[in-house]
C-alpha cells in the first residue's frame, strides 16, 4: 500500500460506482424513473467512458503524485449512493405527484393545459372508432378532447392510468393520472382525466385501471370520461409518458 | 512506539531554532536529536548527536541505547527525502517506530525566491511535510504572506501551515502544544470509509433503510420528493458533465495554440460574438458548459470567450431552442427576447469581465496547477497512444473537479424546489418590477434544465407578465443555484459574485428596458 496514490484508488472506486449505478439503472429498466428515454444514450456513452477512464488509472496508481490533495471533497459521492438506498425499491407510483398537492382537479386542469400544444388545427385524423391512448398519442389526445372536442366525442376511448382521489373530487368522480416528463424526473407534471364513475373503496389510490368510455362535458363545461367499463392491471414497467 | 519526526529545510532556515523550541516544552517526553549537519544555531542539549549519514543501523542504536519517546532528526538540506524514507520502510525499523511528523521550516523572507529558483527541491519538501513552519517572518506584508501560503497550498493541502513573526512567538506557540496538535488522519480514514462503501450499499439493501427509519408518512413523502428530484438531476448531469470534461481535454491535447489564435477572432466584440454561436455546435447542456469553460481558460483563451461561451451556451443550445419553440408557437416574440437579450448580457458580461487576468479570476487549480497531468508530459503528449490517454486521464480528473461540486448544488437544488415546489408559486404580483424580480428569483431557486425550462414558464404566464416570464427563460439558464456551486469549484468566489451580480443585474435592466 506504500506506494499507491490514494487519490488514484479513490478516483478509480468512485468512477466503477457512478457507472455500476448507472449500469443497474438501465439494466432493471429504472433509469426512465428519472430521466427521459432521449438521455439514455448519453447514460450508455458515459458508462463506457467512465469504464475507459477507470481503466486507464489503474496504471497510474503506481504513480507519484506531484502535489497533495485533500480527499475530503471526496465524501459528496456518497451522497447519491445513500440517496438511492432509501428511494429504491419502495416508491409508489403517486409519489411522484408532489406530496403536497390537495387539489387534484385543479393541478390536472392547469397542467394539462400548460402540456398543450399552441396549435390551432390538430392534424391528426382518427379512422376508428375506438380510440385508443397510449403513451405516443397522450398529448395528443389532451389536445384533441380540449380542442377537438367534437371530432372525438362519439370515439370509445381506451385509455390506463392510476387512479387517484381527494376532497377536490365529487362523490362520483375519480382521476386518472399519469405523470409526463419534460427532462427529468425533477420537472415532471400530473396529466390525466376526470372520470365520471362512483368507485367503491377496493380501488385505492395507486391502483393502475385500464379504462373505456365517451367524452362528456359536464356542468361546468369542462371534458371529463365517461366510464363504460373498468379493469384493474398491473403496474406498467413505465410510468412515465415522455414529451417527444 | 518510538515516534520520529523529520525536519527538512535549505541552510540557515531555522531548524535548530525549531528543535530549540520543541525541546524547552517542558513535558515528560525522552527525546533524542539526531542532527545530519552543524549550523549556525548550536544546538544545547544532551541526548544529540552529528552524523553525516542516517542509516538504519544508527536508528537502531540510538533506540537500544536511550530507548527516547521521541526522535527528531534534522535532515541535511541536500539530502534526497524519498531515500531517506526507505529507512523506515525496513521490518526491523518498522517494528520499532514510526514517522510522526515531517516539518519543513522555510524562511519566508526567502520562500519566493525558492520557489522561483530552487522549485523543484522545495516541492518535494512540501510535498511530503505535514507540517510547514514559514519562520523569521518579520517586516513582511500580510499579501506576501497570503502568496507564499498559497504556493504551499497548491502543492499540499493537507500540511498545516505556521507562520511565526519572531523566535518569541514560535517559543509560545510551540510550548502552547499548538504545534503537534494538529494531526491529520483524514485522509487514511476516508479511504476506508470509500472502500467499505460497496458493503453500505449492501446494508441500505438489506434493512430497506428508509423502511424502517421513516415510518411516518408525511416526512417520507417529502423524503420521496427531494430524493426523485435528486436522482433525476444527478443521472441527467452526470453525462453531459462527462462529455463537457471531454471537450474540454479534446481541446487541451488535440488543438495547437497556433490553430486557435487562427480560429478565434483578434477583435474582442467579434471574438465573443463567435464564442456566443459557438453554443450551437457545442450543444451541452447548462451544466457541460462549465468544464468547457474551465478549459478555456486553461488553454489561455481570452476571458471573454470562457465567459459568453458559458453564459450563452445553453440558451442557443438546439433542444432548447425546439423546446421553447414547441412551448411559444403562438409567441414567437418570447423565444425570440430569450435568445437575443441571453446572447446579448452574455456577450457583455463577457466584455466587462475581460479586463481580468486569469489568475485574478479562477482558482489555482486551473491557472497555476501543480498537478501530474498539468505538469507532465500529459499536455505535450506525441504519439498517438500518448495523446489519447492523455484525453482521458485529463477528463477524468475535470469531471471529479467539477462533479463534486455538482452534487452538493444538486442537492440543495433539489430541496429548494422542494421548498418552492413548482405547485405552490401561486403567489402573484400586481406591479410589474415585482413580477420580474419573483420570475428571478424563482428561476435561481428551481435550477432546471435549460432544455425543459419552457414547459414550466408556460405555467407563469398565468400569473405572471410575459416579460417577468422572458427574464426566467433568460436567467436560470445562466445563473442558478447549482451552477453557482460548480462556478465557485473553478473560479473565485469574488469573482463569482461579480459574475452573478452583473448577470442578474443586466438580466433586470434589460427587461425593464422592454417592459417600457
Amino acid at each position: 500500500m506504500k506506494n499507491i496514490d490514494k487519490e488514484t484508488v479513490l478516483k478509480i472506486i468512485v468512477d466503477l460506482c457512478i457507472s455500476g449505478f448507472l449500469y443497474f439503472l438501465i439494466c432493471s429498466n429504472k433509469v426512465g424513473e428519472f430521466v427521459h428515454p432521449r438521455i439514455i444514450i448519453f447514460i450508455k456513452l458515459s458508462i463506457v467512458l467512465f469504464i475507459i477512464i477507470a481503466f486507464v488509472l489503474l496504471f497510474e496508481t503506481q504513480n507519484k503524485s506531484y502535489v497533495k490533495r485533500k480527499l475530503n471533497g471526496y465524501y459528496v459521492y456518497i451522497i447519491p449512493f445513500l440517496i438511492l438506498c432509501i428511494f429504491i425499491n419502495f416508491a409508489p407510483t403517486s409519489a411522484y405527484i408532489s406530496s403536497d398537492i390537495n387539489n387534484i382537479r385543479e393541478k390536472i386542469a392547469s397542467d394539462n393545459e400548460e402540456v398543450l400544444s399552441n396549435k390551432k388545427k390538430i392534424q391528426r385524423l382518427i379512422e376508428n372508432d375506438i380510440f385508443e391512448v397510449g403513451e405516443e398519442n397522450y398529448i395528443d389526445f389532451l389536445n384533441l378532447a380540449s380542442k377537438d372536442y367534437e371530432a372525438i366525442s362519439k370515439k370509445t376511448i381506451t385509455m390506463t392510468g392510476f387512479v387517484y382521489r381527494d376532497n377536490s373530487l365529487n362523490k362520483d368522480e375519480f382521476a386518472l393520472v399519469r405523470i409526463l416528463m419534460s427532462c427529468c424526473s425533477a420537472d415532471t407534471k400530473v396529466v390525466g382525466m376526470i372520470c365520471n364513475k362512483e368507485l367503491d373503496k377496493s380501488y385505492k389510490n395507486d391502483t393502475w385501471v385500464k379504462v373505456s368510455g365517451r367524452l362528456q362535458k359536464n356542468n361546468k363545461g369542462e371534458a371529463i370520461l365517461k366510464i363504460n367499463s373498468i379493469k384493474v392491471i398491473d403496474k406498467p414497467s413505465n410510468i412515465y409518458i415522455y414529451y417527444h | 512506539m518510538i515516534k520520529i519526526d523529520v525536519l527538512l529545510g535549505f541552510l540557515d532556515s531555522g531548524k535548530t531554532t525549531l528543535i530549540n523550541s520543541l525541546i524547552s516544552k517542558e513535558n515528560n517526553e525522552k527525546i533524542y536529536i539526531l542532527q545530519q549537519e552543524d549550523g549556525k544555531e548550536k544546538l544545547n542539549y544532551k541526548y544529540s548527536r552529528l552524523t553525516p549519514k542516517i542509516t538504519s543501523s544508527e536508528i537502531e542504536e540510538i533506540v537500544n541505547d536511550f530507548s527516547p519517546d521521541r526522535i527528531i532528526i534534522e535532515l541535511n538540506g541536500m539530502e534526497d527525502i524519498d531515500e531517506f524514507l526507505e529507512i523506515f520502510h525496513d521490518k526491523h525499523i518498522k517494528a520499532m517506530c514510526e514517522i510522526n511528523k515531517i516539518i519543513t521550516t522555510i524562511d519566508a523572507k526567502k520562500a519566493n525566491n525558492y520557489f522561483m529558483n530552487m522549485a523543484q527541491i522545495i516541492r518535494r519538501y512540501i510535498l511530503n511535510s505535514d507540517i510547514v513552519v514559514l519562520t523569521k517572518g518579520e517586516n513582511i506584508n500580510k499579501k506576501d504572506i497570503r502568496n507564499i501560503k498559497n504556493n504551499i497550498k497548491s502543492v499540499n493541502e493537507i500540511a498545516t501551515i505556521h507562520y511565526f513573526n519572531n523566535i518569541e512567538e514560535e517559543k509560545s506557540k510551540v510550548k502552547k502544544r499548538e504545534f503537534y496538535s494538529q494531526i491529520d488522519k483524514h485522509s487514511n480514514t476516508l479511504f476506508y470509509i470509500m472502500l467499505s462503501l460497496c458493503i453500505l450499499v449492501l446494508i441500505g439493501f438489506c434493512f430497506n433503510l428508509g423502511n424502517i427509519i421513516y415510518k411516518d408518512k408525511s416526512s417520507r413523502a417529502f423524503l420521496y420528493d427531494i430524493s426523485i428530484k435528486f436522482l433525476g438531476m444527478f443521472i441527467e448531469t452526470v453525462p453531459f458533465i462527462l462529455i463537457g470534461a471531454f471537450v474540454s481535454s479534446i481541446l487541451q491535447v488535440y488543438i495547437s495554440d497556433d490553430m486557435l489564435i487562427k480560429l478565434i477572432p483578434k477583435n474582442k466584440i467579434l471574438s465573443s460574438i463567435f464564442a456566443s454561436i459557438l453554443g450551437i455546435v457545442f450543444p451541452i447542456c447548462d451544466c457541460g458548459t462549465i468544464p468547457v469553460a474551465r478549459g478555456f481558460i486553461k488553454k489561455g483563451l481570452p476571458i471573454n470567450v470562457a465567459i459568453t461561451f458559458m453564459l450563452s451556451a445553453p440558451i442557443v443550445n438546439p433542444i432548447a431552442i425546439a423546446s421553447s419553440v414547441y412551448v411559444f408557437s403562438d409567441m414567437p416574440e418570447i423565444i425570440i427576447s430569450r435568445i437575443i437579450i441571453g446572447v446579448l448580457i452574455a456577450i457583455v458580461v463577457g466584455l466587462l469581465l475581460n479586463r481580468y487576468s486569469p489568475s485574478e479570476i479562477a482558482s489555482d487549480y486551473i491557472v497555476n496547477c501543480q498537478c501530474n497531468l498539468c505538469q507532465g508530459k500529459i499536455l505535450k503528449a506525441e504519439s498517438k497512444l500518448d495523446k489519447i490517454k492523455s484525453v482521458i486521464l485529463l477528463s477524468g480528473d475535470e469531471f471529479f473537479n467539477v462533479s463534486k461540486y455538482m452534487i452538493v448544488g444538486v442537492l440543495l437544488s433539489s430541496i429548494m424546489q422542494k421548498i418552492f415546489s413548482l405547485d405552490t408559486v401561486n403567489f402573484t404580483s400586481s406591479s410589474k418590477i415585482g413580477s420580474i424580480l419573483i420570475m428571478m428569483v424563482v428561476a435561481f431557486m428551481l435550477s432546471v434544465c435549460s432544455t425543459s425550462d419552457s414547459f414550466i414558464a408556460k405555467g407563469f404566464l398565468k400569473n405572471f407578465t410575459k416579460v417577468s416570464v422572458v427574464g426566467f427563460l433568460v436567467l436560470g439558464p445562466m445563473i442558478d443555484i447549482k451552477n453557482t456551486f460548480m462556478l465557485i469549484g473553478s473560479f473565485k468566489k469574488e469573482f463569482v459574485l461579480k459574475l452573478m451580480i452583473l448577470t442578474v443585474g443586466l438580466t433586470f435592466l434589460s427587461l425593464m428596458v422592454i417592459n417600457i
